[in-house]
Formats: structure tokens, sequence, C-alpha cells
């Protein structure tokens, strides 16, 4: 059976691939949007720990998992071993209609202007590849209100002096912050930092035909029982769908974007959901797939024209991976804070966002979401008891009176992190899968460090007893902040995308996911990954308007 | 009366007449604890070694919590592959144990355990052969699969009756919407 022609694919169904299904659907293309996962739901998990997309030892229920899928992981002494979903090293993010937007913690970050300008505010770093993003932060602004007010963020951005200028506030008002939060609000002012609710992709209020949150203890890494958190899949991907223009096609694996002989892009070849292969013709593809699956997907598309993979003239496919430098400080304090209210994560300060003398970069800093009890097993200070009564006890005594602050530390991005695909092996389908390789720069351990020192500072003030400081390792980041694998710039011997998401030299392949990100941010990165879908979106509904088929 | 309240009152008399009868067969005692994949043995070393990661206190310790029960339904699931792990090395364990003190790992005292496990997690046994196996590598994943047992979902076969979550002073079992102060 030959598929229906159709004006756009669109390849992953995730913060990016979501909102330009919806946006192209509203602008009159024709749309299939592809999703290898299904649709997930709360009953089906409810309050799982153990599966959760937070602690997974019994396997991610949102996706993807351990059966048909398999990475390579290159640990720093080149060493390699095959992986699968449930193991940290997968860097795995979601594989479900929404994907990670689902389950996610759901903190709605806008970067700062400086994040898109890390070259010029850092200089050059040694052994980086750092580069200004082609687009500005007043470039995307009006994308990132209408993230904001499409999918639904609440919030209150003037309560943080050190927040980008914007046209429009939010369109919910801010949660209330819950016990451990007012806590280290009066300590984050006796520091002199400049506290702030978190904004989040979340309802305070009803929004959007859905209601408000209530404040569950499972909420990052679990679906929302009365879908209050706001993800792709009940906002942007319905609102397509309902324009009669999108197909949503779930258990479907894209292997491959095809191209004729002059290097056109024609559409994709993919197994549906009963493993029988398929073709889906297009006049213009978008892939959407995440930075690890984006770059696969790019890299296994050979062809004469492009024998090292589409987009890859200049081995620029698949360099630049990054996720965070997570770190932070944890802390133990005289009276109970945890109060039973979700999500956990409430208050932050951006303090040292940027603009920290001596330091390239830095971070937003936040209170960590809950610790469900397995995984507060492994919250302990340096050199606790791991098993028997002790460590019972501290289970029994601290849980309640456990602190964590975190910060996503901005890495410098270097070329040798890396997705690449495997000579050797192959997944369910046959298909050459991702191979991770790469390190952090000492630079992002340096500046990951001092973030963590003043984590300390903050959890000082509120008066903790014991401290204990966690700066991360030298290994590639990635797993649910990947980005960078395809990023844009103007020029192609250094990226593989213009500044609209286009490829370079493939004028109806576009790019819209993390992929694209020149830097990462000092934040979570997915309202920016949204914004991106509005900035691509946008650009193609426009030109397609003037009669421009790429 | 209506036909409703006499179906609801018979219908509970034929269940307690039904359970009754689905008894038969284990009337007698205690009724056998049976397993998927593990041993009588096993599950009696695997008891032990449950209890001294999580030892039992006022709060259920992970022996009483279902935690080899949990193992078990694992290793007949999602953790096959650790089968021949477990076999192997539960069985070097108490080798091990007889070789060191003279007895099984299941009738040493409840120190002694301990301190036999310590120098386990410490690598100081890593030297023997456990049939292919090291000793301190086995032992972290059975530390994490007890920890997974006793504080994961009761629907995953241990955590009995969310004690774990009474120990924590969390609310149990989750009611959406409820559970909210």
């Amino acid at each position: 059976m030959t598929n229906k022609h159709v004006n756009a694919v669109v390849v992953g169904s995730g913060a990016g691939g979501g909102v330009v299904a919806k946006e192209l659907a509203v602008g009159g293309l024709s749309v299939v949007l592809f999703e290898r996962g299904k649709w997930a739901r709360y009953d089906d998990h409810n309050n799982d720990e153990l599966t959760s997309q937070r602690t997974f030892p019994l396997g991610a229920y949102f996706g993807p998992d351990n059966e048909r899928y398999r990475r390579v992981a290159v640990d720093q002494h080149g060493n390699e071993r095959i992986v699968y979903p449930n193991d940290w090293a997968y860097h795995n993010n979601a594989a479900c209609v929404g994907s990670g937007t689902v389950s996610y913690g759901a903190m709605a970050w806008r970067f700062m202007e400086e994040c898109f300008k890390f070259k010029s505010t850092y200089g050059h770093i040694e052994g980086s590849s750092t580069a200004d993003w082609p687009i500005t932060y007043d470039d995307l602004e009006p994308y990132y209100e209408k993230a904001e007010w499409d999918i639904g963020v609440a919030g209150d951005d003037y309560r943080n002096p050190f927040a980008p200028w914007r046209r429009r506030a939010h369109p919910m008002p801010p949660f209330k912050h819950n016990r451990e939060a007012r806590m280290l609000e009066g300590a984050a002012i006796k520091a002199g930092f400049h506290p702030f609710p978190i904004p989040m992709l979340r309802n305070s209020i009803p929004y959007g035909g859905r209601p408000p949150c209530i404040r569950m203890r499972n909420c990052v890494g679990f679906a929302c029982p009365v879908n209050a958190k706001c993800g792709t899949q009940n906002t942007v991907i319905p609102v397509a769908i309902d324009t009669g223009n999108c197909e949503l096609r779930t258990e479907c694996q894209v292997y491959e974007v095809m191209t004729n002989g002059n290097g056109r892009v024609t559409g994709v070849a993919y197994f549906d959901e009963r493993d029988r292969r398929q073709v889906q013709t297009a006049d213009i593809v978008i892939l959407s797939a995440s930075a690890t699956e984006t770059a696969r997907l790019l890299l296994n598309s050979k062809s004469p024209l492009f024998p090292d993979g589409i987009g890859n003239s200049y081995d620029q496919v698949g360099r630049n991976l990054q996720g965070h430098a997570y770190c932070g400080a944890d802390g133990l304090v005289e009276e109970e804070v945890y109060d039973d209210v979700g999500p956990g994560a409430s208050i932050a300060i951006c303090d040292f966002a940027h603009n920290n003398p001596g330091i390239t970069g830095g971070a937003m800093l936040a209170n960590e979401f809950i610790r469900m009890p397995y995984l507060f097993t492994g919250v302990r200070p340096p050199g606790s008891a791991r098993w028997g009564k002790a460590h019972k006890d501290f289970q029994k005594n601290f849980f309640k009176r456990h602190v964590s602050i975190r910060g996503p530390v901005q890495e410098v991005p270097n070329p040798e992190s890396r997705v690449q695909v495997s000579q050797e092996v192959k997944d369910h389908w046959g298909i050459p899968v991702a191979r991770i390789s790469g390190f952090k720069l000492d630079e992002d351990i340096r500046t990951a460090r001092f973030i963590a020192g003043k984590a300390e500072e903050w959890l000082r003030a509120a008066g903790a007893a014991q401290i204990w400081l966690s700066v991360p390792g030298t290994g590639v980041s990635g797993s649910q902040h990947q980005s960078g694998t395809c990023r844009m710039g103007d020029d192609p011997q250094s990226s593989v995308t213009n500044r609209y998401g286009q490829v370079h030299g493939v004028d109806n392949l576009f790019v819209a996911d993390g992929s694209l990100h020149v830097t990462n941010g000092a934040f979570n990165p997915v309202l920016t990954i949204m914004a991106l879908g509005y900035w691509v979106s946008d650009y193609v509904v426009k030109e397609w308007n003037h009669g421009n088929r790429f | 009366m209506n036909a409703k309240s006499i179906s609801r009152r018979n219908f509970i008399k034929m269940s307690a007449i039904g359970a009754g009868c689905l008894c038969i067969p284990g009337c007698a005692g205690t009724p056998a604890t049976y397993h998927y994949i593990l041993t009588a043995r096993e599950a009696e070393i695997l008891d032990a070694l449950a209890d001294q990661i999580i030892p039992p206190d006022e709060y259920a310790g992970g022996r009483e919590a279902g935690v080899t029960n949990f193992i078990d339904k694992q290793l007949s699931g999602f953790y096959n592959e650790h089968v021949p792990m477990y076999r192997a090395c539960l069985m070097a364990l108490d080798e091990t144990c007889r070789d060191i003190y003279g007895r099984e790992f299941t009738v040493l005292e409840f120190d002694t355990q301990t301190s036999y496990l310590e120098d386990i997690e410490s690598g100081k046994y890593n030297d023997r052969d456990w049939n292919g196996y090291t000793a301190s590598s086995f032992f972290g994943t059975l530390r994490n699969h007890c920890l997974q047992g006793f504080y994961g979902s009761p629907r995953h076969g241990g955590n009995k009756d969310y004690v774990s979550y009474r120990m924590m002073k969390l609310d149990y079992p989750f009611l959406v919407g409820r559970n909210v102060h």
C-alpha cells in the first residue's frame, strides 16, 4: 500500500516536533507526524517509581523499551559497550506521544541574552568549538511568548531581576511555595540572593481546558493523572489533529531520509507498527527526533550524493553533543521541611547564571524535585553506610529533613563529544545504532565547582547542619537535556543548519529540536526547544504561503 | 427484600465457601512459599541477605517486606539475565562462608553475617572465583535489588503493605487528589 503524498513529514512528537506539526497543520500544510512510541497513560504505571523516567531499574515506562533499542556507549578510555535505555549511559529521553514533555519536571525557562552569545561573552576556550548562536534572544523572544501562551506556563519573571526582557507576562500566576521553598526563600534573601518561583509548564489555574495542578509527589518522571502538566501531547498535538491536516502515526520507526538524484529530499522510509517497511513522501521533512536520534537519522541517510549522511559534508552532524554539567549541594536541616507538596522544585535564583567574575558561564540554581524513596537511597553524605541499619535509619530520619539545591551548568561545546553511528551494532530493525562518545572540558568542571559552592552558601544560610557538594565527573553529558548535534550557524563548515533550522545545502530538510542549540543555556532547555519549534515553523509556513516549495 | 440484596448476601456466603474450597490443598499449616526461579535454599539465603541490607526494627526488614519475592519475580522477567549470576553467587557466598566461618551463612549470628558482607563489599574475597563472578560486584547488584524491592512500588512484589512508605511517613496508598494537605 502506498501512502498518500503530503506536504510535510515531522519526525518525533516531543517538544519540537509537536509544536511544528501544529503550526504547519494550522498553516494549511498537510502533515504526517511520526512517533516511534505510543500514547502514554497514567493508569498504566501510576505512581511506580521503579519504572518512572527518573529512576528506571525496571525499564523506562515512557520508552523506549529494552527489547528493541540499544546504543553504543564509549567511555573516556575508548572502551565500548552496548547499553540499553534503562542504563544512564544510553542517554535516554523518552519515546511516547509528547516524548519527554509527558513526564518532565516542566521547568519553563527562557535562556538569557548571554546564553545566545556564549563565545563573545566568554571568549574562546581551549579545546572547544564554542560559538554564538546565529540568532539572538531578541529574535526568539516572540516565540518564547508563543510557547508560553500556547502550551501554558505559570510564573512571575518580574520577581527575577536577572530575567531577560519580555513583552508579555506569563499566562498563569506562579505556584505557591512548598514548606522547603518558603524556608529557602528567607535563606536566599539572607545570603543576598534574589529568589523567585520557578516558571513551570504546569497549570496553576484552569488553562487550555485542563484543570490546575493537584501538587502530587509523583510529578517529575511521571505522567499527570489530571492532565495539569502541559506537554505537547495534551496541547499542540490535539490541536494539530483537530485541523484535519495532521495525521499522527504512532509506533513508527523512521530510519532514513530519502533523497533523489538532485540531492532533494523526497520523504522518509520507516518501519510501521508491524515492522513493515513503508515510505512516506513529502515536499519537506522536519526532524525533531532529539539530539541523538536526529543526528543518527541524518548519518544513516546515505546516498551517492551524501556518502557520509545528509547534511554532513563538513563532518559536523553529531558533533558538539551537550547536556548540562549538573552540580549542587545537599544539606540536612533541623526541622522537617518536607510537606508532600509536589513536585518539590519551587524556588530558584539566577544570580549566578552569567556574569560570574573569572568564571565561564554559570547556572540557574533551584531546589530539587521530590526524591522518591528508592532515589533517596542513593542520597547520602560521603562515607555513609550504603546498606544496613545505619542506611535504613538515615532513610527514616532524614527523608523529610533533606534539602537539595541543583543547577544545570552551561557547558562549553566541544567537537569530540559526539553522536556517530555504530559500524557493528544494529537495533531490532537492523539499523545502525547511535554511538555516543566524548567528555566535558575542564572548564565545565571548574564552573560546576563554583556553582556548587553557591548552592552550599544558600544551604548554609538556611542553617543546614551537614552539607555536601556534588560536582560532576568529566564523562560526556546528554540525557534528557541532550542538544547541539546539528547546531545552527551561518557557516556551513562549522554548523549543520542555517538560522532557520534549514539543513545547509538541502533546502527542503529542516531540524527543529535541541540539536539546533549552539550552546545549551544555563537552564533546562525545553521551552527553548518549543520556541525554536515556533521559530522554524514560522519561517516554513511564511515561505510556503509565498509559494516557496524549497 | 429485593433481588439485589439477596444476591449480595448469597454472593458473600458463596464466596466464603469458594475460598474454603480453594484452600483445601494447602490448608494444613502455613502455606508454602513458591518461587518462580529460586530454589528453597536460594530463597533462604536471600531472605537472610535482605534482612542484612534492610534489617528489621520497629518496621519490617527486607525479608518480611517481600524483597526475596520481588527479586524472584524480577528474575523471571525483567532481570532474567541476572539468573545465572544469582544462581552462581548465592551458592558461592555460602561456600566461602563455610570456608571462613565453618558454617552456613544462614546460621551465622546476625553481626557475623554483617561483617562477612562488609568484607565481601570491600573486595576481600574478590580473588576467589565465584563461578566466574566477582564477589563485590554481585553484592553491589544484590544491594540495589534489595533496596528496589523494599522502597519500590508493591506492584513488583516487595514493599509489602507499603511498609517503607509508612516508615518514611509518606501517605500510602497514593490516592490521586486526596493526599494534598
